[in-house]
């Protein structure tokens, strides 16, 4: 089998929805400068060579319908050659992605390919604009109708993680990613992307178009205390311990990386960041879908063919507070290596791109802290875990 | 001055009164402006933001406050954005504009005396100023302002909170232009739904005045009875026929301070007050007040003290005032409370307990007593000698059952005038002169009320505007114009064809009877009326379905003739709904279920601004099914048909409405959440003008061509995905232990209905297959556990039962 390259791994800044930057910013747009933000990082590549590009997205319909990735190679000024496929499996997409572009490398199938993912959840809400439950679902299996905060209750619960471990959690997500962020961590990872406003002016009665750039991530509060989290309600469950404080936040934003092939690399003098090694994805009940790490963690190392103690950082997407902790304490996980940047609970979680955008924090950290394995992973909706381990070559 | 017109006023003073009655009078409709002093400096919000508005930020800041104010003073939290702020330095300009300024401002003289005169730099001569003072001396600013404006200066006197206190003193002084109080009075009753009293510029007014007094004299007698606060209040509230937070509940509501204050006026300016000893605070009221024991705006701690009990509970303990300190009340109990208690006339029971001769006994006599004396002693200096202004201040101020006179009268004046004379209490001359065996000073039967001024009955013209209707049974005998009468409701011609179906059962449930009332009412409408009108003379339009039939029905079994009645109500609301005449539904006050479900078949709905309407069957283990759930179910596929909306999210919010038994705070609230249609629905303030406006309503849609609505036959639904998709939202509820598992259940039902059945998406049903799914989930649901012992927990503690 041949080996895959992960070449320019990055990302958008992740905002708020309904309120951040990106608040109109459509995710096709959001992709394209993506794109093109990473082609331009690689000028030797020719983008007629690019066999396909694959994008996450957990919501694809709207303004993120209509087959979002052949609209943002045509938004990026691709030529017509250049393909284009949306692929969805909820909040892994990213990471399904760039394994799917991998697997193909390594097949001897393609040597060159983009992938990630978007997601504007202002625009598209979660379970999308129409949900409409089927008949047999409700009658056989109505567990996976579970709201994503009710299954976080029920892994508290299994898993007896207690309301102050949460919030504890998410306040280190706070002031890590806060840390991170005034530090000027993610600098390399972030491509900077321009936005614009148009109001109507009513003193000269003509349209205003403001336009300015986002390169920051908005979502942690440095602020956040253990005391804060502590008055706010239970969200999802009465007398429930999984607030809007300790769980992930809503988010837009995208992130994009070149996959190639070891000929490719060479022939265009790239430089790789990381090495693909494996790719795992497994299903747990419905009920307690946050645990599905602790699923496809084992299986991904196995398949790369590493122990656990070899892993020195795991980016761990943050659903909830309850969750992470669950599947830290049953994978007996080491705190200090898992989200030394903060997590979603601080940084944001926008759905379908949550996958890449970790590849590119994992890969610019273990960069930064010379590092050699590192494993990104995350829960998945109706009951599934996904995990995804590289190499640093850099 | 006829039909006064104000449509822009200004309001000068952002404080609690002069931002509640803002938004009063902009909930009226009226274009207000709210006007405070400048700021300099930054003012921020409890989260520690700052607040916007420049120099404005003080108004900002009050308007935002009320959102929090409990219970709400805003009909509708929209109505704040019609309010516009400003300040008095940058903005006096505005009050070019406005027919009306209302001067809230501190209560000190200087500072409304300057204010005013800088208002009226920039008024229009024809614009009224009014000040909301409650102890200034009208006439002390009048004398100090430009000499046209003298005579446009009223008080205009709201209580506090204006949105549920119905009164509203209007003090005209000798300066004031004649008419201009009462024209401004009937505005106020109209268009803001108050009860408007015409007092003199006395100190304290009318309600103030007698209020504080009769408090005041429970406070320096009790100990002479060997009473304790709490007794006072159990033997002066509902008793005897007083608001139910009686005298010592009352002083820690407004305040001890507030309330000194309010006396303190009297002693400093009334020295010839017939009973001014009494209006001195009492020491330990001083006391209480020195060390900050104000009452509920000091954590609870005045006359009463509330603690938290470890187990969660709270307890009261009363304030001692020989020990200084608070103890577990302790209430005294007379061998005749318990038999007076259970009379339901309030004169008779008054009657009963002046028979009595323990302390107890004497002291509510005293306190009658004193009442009556005080209030005949000063009728003419601050009523103008009129008892309708006294009564009404206290019924509509100081929420008394009955005015004194009138319960004065009821209870009889020669037997208790005699005591009182015996017993030294002050009577004035005139009083004293007449024949207490016939002497009246209500004649209701012939519409006369004395005067004292002619010493005489003096006919009061009727107010064509003001409809009375029978409140029982027994008072329909005695109306000219009823055409039908049972024991639930009467049928009168109110004139010009059109007639009104009065409800006046128990609570105004619906029951046998009222429906009976119905199905006659719509044949003798079709006979001989144009239109027709429903409402009713209580407070509330209607509490719901008769439960106690049903429950009478549930012991035995009966389950067919609960079908059999469930279909005759679908079936006489269907007859309503389909009536060839427009009928408009007064709602106000309570209106729940059964009675909502009346409403909602009417043709059109006249809302008073405080009705609480909701479909609450499940809070008793129901659905509608009346016609409740069909009615909401058509109304949200009409909506969605509308636009190229998704059918789902209105089925999705009548869903909300039934399934979780919402109500209503406000009548636009009513309308907001979708329970009466936008097209068909009104909103009024005037609960008084109501029916008068309901009549006329309804003749406009006789002359505009009124034409009964389509029947409904083919109704694209939602089907099995709709009732799929509201089940799988239940679920999450209830795993989150949001409802029981009984609640799962009857929403269950009530999305089913709302979804025309468990059939095919998009399917074509007729009005009818509502109406079957409602009765038949109805009929098994009857027969539920679970929702019997709701049904029979509502009957007997009044209380929702969730299980």
């Amino acid at each position: 089998m041949k080996q895959a390259y992960i070449i320019s791994p990055k990302r958008s800044a992740v905002t708020k929805a309904f309120k951040g930057s990106f608040k109109s910013k459509r995710p096709d747009d959001l992709c394209a400068d993506l794109i093109r933000g990473v082609l331009k990082e690689n000028p030797g590549i020719d983008p007629k060579l690019i066999e396909d590009v694959i994008v996450g997205c957990a919501m694809p319909e709207a303004e993120q319908g209509m087959n979002v990735a052949r609209f943002a190679v045509l938004l990026a000024g691709l030529p017509d050659n250049v393909p284009g496929v949306t692929v969805n499996r909820f909040c892994s997409s990213g990471l399904q992605t760039i394994a799917m572009a991998a697997h193909r490398v390594m097949l001897g199938d393609a040597e060159c390919l983009l992938a990630g993912g978007t997601e504007s959840m202002t625009m598209v809400p979660m379970m999308g604009n129409k949900v409409v439950a089927g008949r047999k679902a409700m009658e056989d299996f109505p567990e996976s109708y579970l709201g994503m905060g009710m299954t976080a209750e029920n892994v508290a619960k299994d898993f007896s993680v207690s309301r102050e471990e949460q919030d504890f959690f998410s306040v280190e997500s706070n002031r890590k990613a806060s840390h991170a962020i005034a530090g000027k961590l993610f600098k390399d990872e972030i491509i900077p992307i321009e936005v614009e406003s148009r109001n109507f002016n009513t003193k000269t009665q003509e349209y205003d178009l403001k336009k300015w750039m986002v390169d920051t991530d908005e979502g942690p509060r440095s602020d956040t205390t253990i005391e804060s989290l502590a008055k706010l309600k239970a969200v999802f469950k009465q007398g429930g311990c999984v607030t809007a404080g300790n769980s992930s936040q809503m988010s837009d934003g995208a992130a994009m990386a070149l996959v190639v092939s070891e000929e490719f690399m060479r022939a265009h003098k790239l430089t790789p960041m990381a090495r693909f090694c494996s790719f795992s994805v497994a299903g747990v009940p419905p009920r307690i879908m946050g645990i599905g790490p602790v699923e496809a963690i084992p299986i991904a190392l196995k398949k790369a063919g590493l122990k656990l103690d070899q892993i020195q950082r795991i980016e761990l997407n943050e659903a909830f507070a309850a969750q992470a902790i669950a599947v830290l304490k049953k994978l007996n996980l080491d705190p200090n290596i898992v989200n030394p940047t903060g997590g979603a609970i601080a940084l944001g979680h926008p759905l379908g791109a949550t996958g890449a955008k970790l590849v590119s924090t994992l890969c610019h950290g273990m960069k930064r802290d010379k590092q050699r394995y590192g494993v990104v992973s995350m829960c998945i909706g109706t009951g599934m875990g996904a995990a995804g381990v590289f190499e640093n070559l850099s | 001055m006829q039909g006064l017109k104000i449509k822009q006023a200004a309001v000068l003073g952002a404080g609690t009164m002069g931002a509640q009655i803002a938004a009063h009078l902009s909930a009226a409709g009226v274009k207000v402006f709210l006007l405070d002093m400048p700021t300099n400096e930054e003012i921020k919000d409890a989260k520690g933001n700052k607040i916007p508005g420049g120099k404005s930020a003080r108004v900002y800041a009050a308007l935002e406050s009320l959102k929090n104010l409990k219970p709400s003073p805003l009909f509708s939290t929209d109505l704040l954005e019609q309010i516009i702020p400003g300040n008095f330095e940058e903005d006096l300009s505005v009050i070019a504009s406005c027919d009306l300024v209302l001067e809230a401002i501190v209560e000190k003289l200087e500072p409304k005396v300057e204010l005013f005169n800088k208002v009226c730099a920039y008024a229009k001569p024809t614009c009224i100023l009014a000040t909301n003072t409650s102890g200034i001396s009208i006439s002390s600013i009048a004398e100090k302002i430009p000499e046209h404006f003298r005579s446009q200066l009223v008080g205009i006197h709201f209580f506090n909170p204006p949105r549920y206190l119905h009164l509203v003193e209007i003090i005209a002084t000798t300066f004031t232009q004649k008419e201009l109080a009462s024209s401004l009075g009937d505005w106020i009753e109209k268009t803001l739904g108050k009860g408007v009293v015409q007092a003199k510029d006395t100190i304290n007014f009318i309600a103030n005045r007698i209020g504080t007094f009769s408090l005041q004299y429970m406070m320096w007698e009790m100990d002479k009875f060997h009473l304790n606060l709490e007794s006072v209040d159990a033997l002066t509230g509902k008793l005897i026929g007083r608001s139910n937070s009686a005298c010592f509940r009352t002083m820690d509501v407004v305040g001890l301070d507030v309330f000194a204050h309010v006396t303190k006026n009297v002693i400093d300016h009334v020295k010839t007050d017939p009973y001014y000893d009494y209006f001195k605070t009492t020491p330990w009221i001083q006391e209480l007040i020195q060390n900050k024991q104000l009452g509920q705006k000091t954590g609870g701690i005045g006359c009463y003290k509330k603690i938290k009990m470890k187990d969660g509970r709270t307890e009261i303990l009363s304030y001692r005032p020989s020990k200084k300190d608070y103890e577990n009340s302790e209430v005294v109990s007379p061998s005749w409370l318990s038999s007076a208690s259970k009379i339901e006339s309030l004169e008779k029971r008054i009657q009963y307990i002046l028979e009595q001769k323990d302390e107890a006994a004497i002291f509510i006599w005293k306190v009658l007593a004193s009442t009556w004396s005080y209030v005949s002693l000063l009728m003419d200096e601050i009523a103008g000698g009129n008892p309708k202004s006294v009564d009404n201040a206290m019924k509509w101020g100081f929420a008394w059952e009955e005015g004194p006179f009138a319960l004065w009268q009821k209870v009889g004046l020669a037997p208790t005038l005699k005591r009182m004379k015996d017993e030294g209490f002050k009577i004035p001359a005139w009083l004293n002169e007449v024949d207490t065996k016939t002497f009246k000073f209500f004649d209701e039967e012939n519409h006369k009320i004395f005067d004292l001024k002619s010493n005489s009955l003096k006919s009061v013209p009727k107010n064509s505007q003001i409809i009375d209707l029978p409140r029982s049974s027994e008072e329909a005998k005695l109306y000219k114009n009823v055409v039908y009468s049972n024991k639930a409701a009467s049928l009168v011609d109110i004139g010009d064809g059109v007639a009104c179906l009065a409800l006046h059962s128990k609570f105004n449930t619906i029951g046998e009877a009222s429906l009976e009332a119905l199905d006659k009412t719509i044949e003798e409408v079709h006979k001989n009326f144009g239109a027709l009108v429903l409402g009713t003379a209580h407070e509330h339009f209607s509490a719901g379905a008769d439960l106690k039939n049903l429950s009478v029905l549930i012991e035995k079994k009966s389950w067919n003739e609960i079908d059999t009645l469930v279909k005759n109500f679908q079936a006489t609301l269907q007859k309503l709904k389909f009536a060839s005449f427009p009928s408009i539904a007064c709602v106000k006050g309570m209106t729940f279920g059964g009675g909502c479900e009346l409403a909602l078949h009417s043709s059109r709905q006249l809302l008073h601004s405080e009705s609480y309407c909701g479909l609450v069957e499940i809070g008793v283990g129901l659905l509608p099914a009346g016609g409740g759930c069909k009615e909401l179910a058509l109304q949200a596929y009409e909506n969605a048909s509308l636009g190229n909306a998704d059918t789902f999210s209105f089925v999705q919010s009548a869903f909300q409405n039934i399934a979780m038994g919402k109500t209503s705070s406000s009548s636009l609230e009513a309308i907001s959440m979708g329970l009466f249609s936008k097209s068909r629905s009104r909103s009024t303030m005037s609960v008084a003008h109501q029916l008068y406006r309901a009549k006329m309503w309804a003749l406009n849609e006789i002359e505009l061509g009124y034409t009964a609505p389509k029947v409904q036959m083919k109704i694209k639904v939602l089907g099995d995905p709709g009732f799929q998709t509201l089940s799988m939202m239940m679920l999450n509820m209830k795993a989150g232990n949001f409802i029981s598992e009984h609640d799962a259940k009857i929403a269950g039902h009530i999305a089913e209905v709302l979804c025309g059945g468990q059939i095919d998406g998009g399917s074509f049903v007729s009005e009818s297959q509502f109406l079957l799914l409602e009765r038949k989930r109805f009929v098994e649901l009857c027969q539920q556990e679970k929702s019997i012992a709701r049904i029979q927990s509502m009957l007997t503690t009044g209380k929702a039962l969730r299980n």
